[in-house]
């Protein structure tokens, strides 16, 4: 399983850094009420390997529109983007509705659609095309689509799209991307305990959130030291990680030559 | 006056093919180079379903240059606004301010074609009432945040309205000098009409065609990136509508008329005639000038190094003119 990271609101970029520099696989852009298209940016200059998870709030805009704006954002993050959909306050019957113009105006396809909530093009100017096609197209050979929200379960049924669950209870995708959701407890028996339940369910990628009062060389030191090993193999040898690290290089020298 | 750069349309073209992600990395480069240079502020474009990838979403590319700089403002020039949800669009630009320390300018236009309404579900008719009820929303969401909206119009019924509200505006780079006087006029009569809202001036910037160059066989090649660049505008189908001083400039009437008469507006020449050329524009009513350089397939290397010496050779002696009353 994969080790991803939640960024806090605050200290975004900082963290973000801190985060691809320490080989943390995906970040989670904050949702911020609907801001995520504008803090994506700064998030993907502050990296350059980590997959950057954008939340995209369905319902907030025009499906093309959405699709438009993940287009430059994958084009901005060098291709290493991944949408979150929330359904937001859809019901699972507008939500299928949008997610499946979203993708197929992602799909680089000429673009005709007629649903209950969208139409388009919607022919209202006379001899205009009968199709469009949404440009940039994406800079990944398919912009991944997870889900998330109240309609993502029946959504996930109807478009066979993974959801991003908190609950290791429930029943998980065992082939395909399953990605999960949790917050560390910042207790390193307690955490390593969660990350591998999290993996035994069959998660792919587990997004974490750090515990209370965490300051971003903890994702070095602790994320990255003790969690992401865990996880890596079974029955992972713990002294690996707990053994007294070799001491600084003369002059502070990084062991990476960035 | 005060200076910036643009049109940044982050396109790949026919001409000059590149890949999306490179047109995008290089873009953040380029904002970098604008601030080092010590120009004021960046303005992207908006258009959709054009084949070269013609920015569609310019407030996450306007992030991004907000993020890789400091002190440089980046602006929209122009974001369509009745094709959007002016809520959304309010809060995202008031984000914008908020982690730049206000360097977010939000320049809005009401866009003019048919396909991008019509791929929107938009009757292109509802584009003025809706326009209407977005600037009431970023009044009402985003300035409060430190937004600063200017208006895109070529009409001077359009320029008077925003000089109403007492917003500023950014002219066209296409536009003549006789209909940026006429526009900058109207604007600043529709601000005094309106009884001074804000009570100082909103400001007119402009767009203009300038390089700087004494070599006979730049000076042709850039007339010549410059010819191309307005075929553009008749392949998107834009024009200008005739007003009582200008005649019309419509580029899918007559091409080749108009886009000479576009290029016909380019100040170009030594450091004294660019510097005599932007007093001009001064003199027409423009507080400050948005240079028009990123022109398809020039070469970005040239751009810069011209811009370096605009700002090193002429832009100083600029420092204290003002716009006409």
């Amino acid at each position: 399983m994969r080790i991803g990271f939640q960024l806090p609101e605050e200290q975004t970029a900082a963290w973000a850094a801190e985060a691809d520099a320490a080989g943390v696989f995906a970040l989670l852009v904050p949702a911020a009420g609907g801001l995520s298209a504008v803090l994506a940016p700064a998030v993907a200059l502050a990296t350059r390997d980590a997959r950057i998870v954008v939340p995209v709030a369905l319902g907030s805009e025009h499906p093309v529109t959405l699709a438009e704006e993940l287009a430059v954002l994958d084009a901005l993050t060098g291709g290493r983007l991944v949408a979150l959909v929330d359904t937001g306050d859809l019901d699972a019957e507008a939500a299928t509705e949008d997610v499946l113009l979203l993708r197929r105006a992602l799909s680089g396809r000429p673009l005709r659609h007629r649903g209950a909530r969208w139409t388009v093009p919607a022919g209202i100017a006379p001899d205009v095309s009968d199709s469009v096609i949404v440009t940039p197209g994406t800079t990944q050979l398919e912009l991944p689509v997870w889900l998330a929200g109240r309609a993502a379960p029946a959504l996930a049924e109807a478009t066979g799209l993974p959801v991003a669950t908190t609950d290791p209870a429930l029943p998980l995708r065992q082939d395909g991307p399953q990605p999960a959701l949790a917050v560390l407890a910042g207790d390193l028996a307690a955490d390593r305990d969660l990350v591998t339940a999290w993996a035994t369910a069959g998660a792919t990628l587990l997004l974490l959130a750090a515990p209370e009062g965490a300051a971003p060389g903890f994702l070095r030191d602790y994320v990255a030291r003790y969690l992401i090993p865990e996880v890596a193999m079974v029955d992972f040898p713990r002294l690996m990680a707990e053994t007294a690290p070799p001491p600084v290089w003369p002059g502070a020298l990084s062991a990476i030559d960035e | 006056m005060r200076f910036g750069a643009g049109l940044w349309n982050l396109q790949q073209t026919a001409m000059v093919p590149r890949s999306a992600a490179a047109t995008y990395r290089g873009f953040v480069g380029e904002a970098r180079r604008l601030e080092s240079l010590g120009y004021e502020s960046l303005w992207l474009s908006e258009h959709h379903f054009f084949y070269d990838g013609y920015c569609p979403a310019v407030l996450p590319a306007a992030a991004a240059a907000l993020a890789a700089t400091s002190r440089l403002r980046v602006g929209t020039g122009m974001l369509l606004l009745p094709m959007q949800r002016p809520e959304r669009v309010a809060a995202l630009s008031a984000q914008l301010a908020r982690q730049s320390g206000g360097r977010f300018d939000l320049g809005v236009g009401l866009g003019y074609r048919d396909i991008e309404f019509d791929g929107k579900g938009i009757p292109r008719t509802e584009r003025v009432a809706r326009s209407a009820a977005g600037l009431a929303a970023v009044a009402e969401i985003a300035e409060p945040a430190g937004v600063k909206v200017w208006n895109g119009s070529a009409t001077p019924k359009g320029v008077a309205r925003a000089g109403a509200r007492g917003q500023g505006v950014l002219l066209s780079g296409g536009n003549p000098l006789s209909l940026v006087r006429e526009l900058a006029a109207a604007h600043r009569a529709g601000w005094q009409e309106a009884g001074r809202p804000g009570g100082s001036r909103p400001r007119v910037a402009a767009l203009r065609n300038v390089w700087l160059t004494s070599d006979r066989h730049e000076r042709e090649a850039v007339l010549e990136y410059q010819r191309a660049s307005y075929v553009l505008y008749a392949g998107l189908g834009w024009s200008v509508k005739a007003t009582d001083g200008t005649e019309a400039m419509d580029f899918t009437a007559d091409v080749d008329k108009a886009v000479a008469a576009a290029v016909a507006t380019t100040i170009i020449g030594d450091a004294r005639e660019v510097a005599d050329g932007l007093r001009e524009v001064a003199e027409a009513g423009v507080d400050d000038v948005v240079f028009r350089v990123m022109i398809e397939g020039a070469p970005v290397g040239a751009v810069f190094e011209m811009l370096g010496r605009l700002s090193d050779e002429v832009l100083p002696d600029l420092a204290g003119v003002e716009a006409a009353a």
